[in-house]
């Protein structure tokens, strides 16, 4: 080996860039471990919740109130909790997507939450939902729909179908959820299957439908509100609330439910069974399920609470429209995201499939 | 005992050995926490299974990395292979010249000029690529400057491309060629370069012939130290690709953070970090034989 080589690279090690780069590349494992190592002798909570999901003034009014120091963090992705939680990362309260809880409850990672009284208030809707019926394991939060965020100005006529994202037009100005329960449930319901499907060959065909619209699509990415609000990106799959707060910054972006379907979820807080502050997790909730805090985090986020008293103090442009509380007709043409039980790992298949490699391969089915 | 005492050296040369075991001691116990066992449980891992419950479980299997092996995974290998060589070769096209003037022309203010070459890490790299998002967006100052200028009439696509993935890249790694191309051109012997211009060369013959051999070492270590790095970056091509632009390191992220696979995810990072080596051991080869020759 050539002996200089060595002596440069011996001689001049690559200095704290390297480090740097070295701890990004492996924040991913590192920070895995490493949260929660909070001291016993002042109370304190760890929550962890989607990132731009709550009210800007909500944890330090809380902290004033109680005197419990909250460390907050964020996630953009279900995906990244159920790994995190996996691992017994130290949170005390996390929020779950309605699939994700399921799949925390059936791995037994909650722990009950019995402490916590104050149901009463909730909309109807959310007070007995199929994965949790009597509501022992979690509170739901927030809720919203999937749908299509556009630019009125950059997009002609008022669109009502998901056939808008495949449309050449608007090539290079769309972008897909990096989410595979949303975009590849997108695809499936536009080609007329359910949004919750296990059957491999109705998977592909969605697959090979997102296949064929990648050169009209900018990312998969789970961040477009900036895009949608800069006239970046003028079709996005995407999430009520967040399409409301492009609207905010960006009066020409709106929002639509597309004909054909779409989803509905709600999103529930929930403490880990190995939470460290269960006690502090209950005072945090006895403060927020409140309608005064709910209706802020709504006025913040766009999404509507579930909360039926919090609703009377609610912007009114989140009321009756589909970005915020859609009426009723429209409500009926949406779904949960089920359980898809073992059927998830085909989805993962699927997924990373279209992703890294271009989809799967072959001639279409024939059916 | 005896045999001990007997041996050549006697009891004090058996001490000093057990001194300098303890003096290694703290290297030692280093690697062994820091490497060793790290890696070690990363390739148990890559012998598991995630059940249909996603559980993990110790199935003691090489099925991962016949999954590994799947030629579909190697259109990918090759994008973060030529992505991350671009890479290396701009920042050593740019890092070059930058290197040669701070080496030849830095006078006194070398420190603080190689300070500036560092100065952008005090930021967070995930700052600095973002921002590159505002540079090269549709609406952004590159396109509002080229079209002010009446340089174009339609706005470029410029981000969400392998274009904006190796420039993210070669911007975020161009001083870690820059540093030891610095060290190589700082050495080299000013007197040579007198005595090539007063033999006849022209400038151009002078930098082939007799810089650019010289430089040699900075040149390898750069490109391997910009090279390594770029092919297991995920983060670049996550904010600034496309559909079509992402690198391995974003497959063993997915692995890792979305589809609860980790045994497939240590199975990938294992054959990557032994192709990495191998490569580069061959190439170091390659130029050891090369410049001895020469």
């Amino acid at each position: 080996m050539s002996e200089p080589v060595l002596r440069v690279l011996a001689a001049h090690p690559p200095g704290p860039g390297r480090r740097e780069f070295l701890g990004r590349s492996l924040a991913a494992l590192a920070w895995l471990g490493l949260s929660g190592c909070s001291g016993p002798a002042r109370r304190s909570l760890n929550i962890f919740n989607y990132s731009n999901y709550i009210a800007p003034g909500t944890v330090s009014r809380f902290r004033s109130q109680t005197g419990i120091s909250v460390i907050y963090d964020e996630f953009s992705s279900q995906d990244v909790l159920f790994a995190k939680l996996k691992l017994g990362a130290g949170y005390d309260l996390v929020v779950a997507s309605d699939y994700m809880l399921r799949r925390l409850l059936r791995q037994q990672l909650l722990a009950p939450l019995d402490d916590f009284a104050n149901r009463d208030g909730m909309m109807e809707r959310f007070r007995h939902p199929p994965w949790d019926p009597e509501l022992r394991f979690s509170v739901p939060y927030l809720w919203g729909t999937t749908g299509i965020g556009y630019n009125r100005r950059r997009v002609q006529g008022v669109p009502d179908s998901w056939n808008i994202l495949w449309d050449p037009t608007y090539r290079g100005h769309i972008t897909m959820l990096d989410e595979k329960r949303d975009t590849l449930g997108a695809s499936l319901i536009r080609l007329g299957h359910s949004g919750n499907t296990v059957d491999r060959s109705e998977l592909e065909d969605a697959s090979r439908a997102l296949e064929e619209q990648k050169p009209l699509v900018k990312q998969y990415t789970n961040d477009y509100i900036d895009g949608l609000a800069r006239n970046e990106i003028w079709l996005a799959l995407a999430w009520s609330g967040d399409v409301a707060r492009a609207r905010a910054s960006n009066p020409d972006v709106d929002y639509f439910l597309p004909r054909e379907g779409s989803f509905v979820f709600v999103d529930s807080w929930c403490v880990p069974r190995e939470a460290p502050h269960p006690q502090e997790a209950i005072a945090f909730l006895n403060y927020l399920m409140q309608p005064e805090p709910l209706a802020e985090v709504t006025n913040a986020t766009g999404f509507p609470s579930t909360l039926a008293k919090a609703r009377e103090r609610v912007r009114p442009d989140l009321l009756e429209n589909p970005l915020g509380y859609p009426p009723q007709d429209m409500l009926d043409r949406t779904i949960f995201q089920a359980d898809l039980g073992p059927g998830e790992r085909l989805w993962d298949q699927i997924w990373g499939q279209l992703k890294f490699r271009g989809g799967p391969s072959g001639p279409p089915n024939p059916s | 005992m005896s045999a001990a005492t007997s041996a050549p050296g006697g009891p004090r040369r058996i001490a000093s050995r057990w001194v300098g075991l303890l003096l290694v001691a703290p290297f030692l116990l280093y690697v062994l926490t820091f490497l060793v066992l790290p890696l070690a449980s990363v390739v148990v891992l890559s012998t598991h299974q995630v059940n249909d419950q996603y559980h993990l479980e110790p199935a003691w299997t090489l099925d991962n990395y016949q999954r590994v092996l799947d030629p579909e995974n190697l259109p990918i290998l090759l994008r973060s292979a030529r992505y991350a060589g671009l890479t290396s070769f701009f920042c050593l096209l740019a890092g070059y010249p930058l290197a040669w003037f701070i080496a030849r022309h830095g006078g006194r203010h070398k420190a603080l000029l190689l300070l500036l070459v560092m100065l952008p890490f005090w930021t967070s790299y995930l700052v600095r690529i973002f921002s590159w998002m505002t540079l090269l967006q549709t609406e952004g100052l590159l396109n509002g400057a080229l079209l002010g200028l009446g340089l174009i009439r339609e706005p470029l696509s410029l981000l969400n491309t392998p274009f904006s993935v190796v420039l993210g890249l070669t911007y975020g790694f161009l001083p870690f060629a820059t540093l030891p191309l610095y060290v190589a051109l700082e050495r080299l012997d000013g007197t040579l370069l007198e005595a090539a211009a007063d033999l006849g060369a022209r400038p151009a013959t002078t930098f082939w012939k007799v810089v650019f051999p010289l430089s040699l070492p900075g040149v390898v270590a750069g490109g391997l130290l910009t090279f390594v790095p770029a092919m297991g970056d995920f983060v670049t091509p996550e904010i600034l690709g496309g559909v079509d632009t992402l690198m391995i390191g974003n497959l063993i992220q997915q692995q890792f953070l979305a589809s609860y696979d980790w045994p497939f995810g240590s199975a990938l990072s294992l054959v990557l970090m032994g192709l990495m080596l191998v490569s580069i051991l061959a190439f170091l080869k390659l130029v050891g034989s090369a410049e001895s020759l020469a």
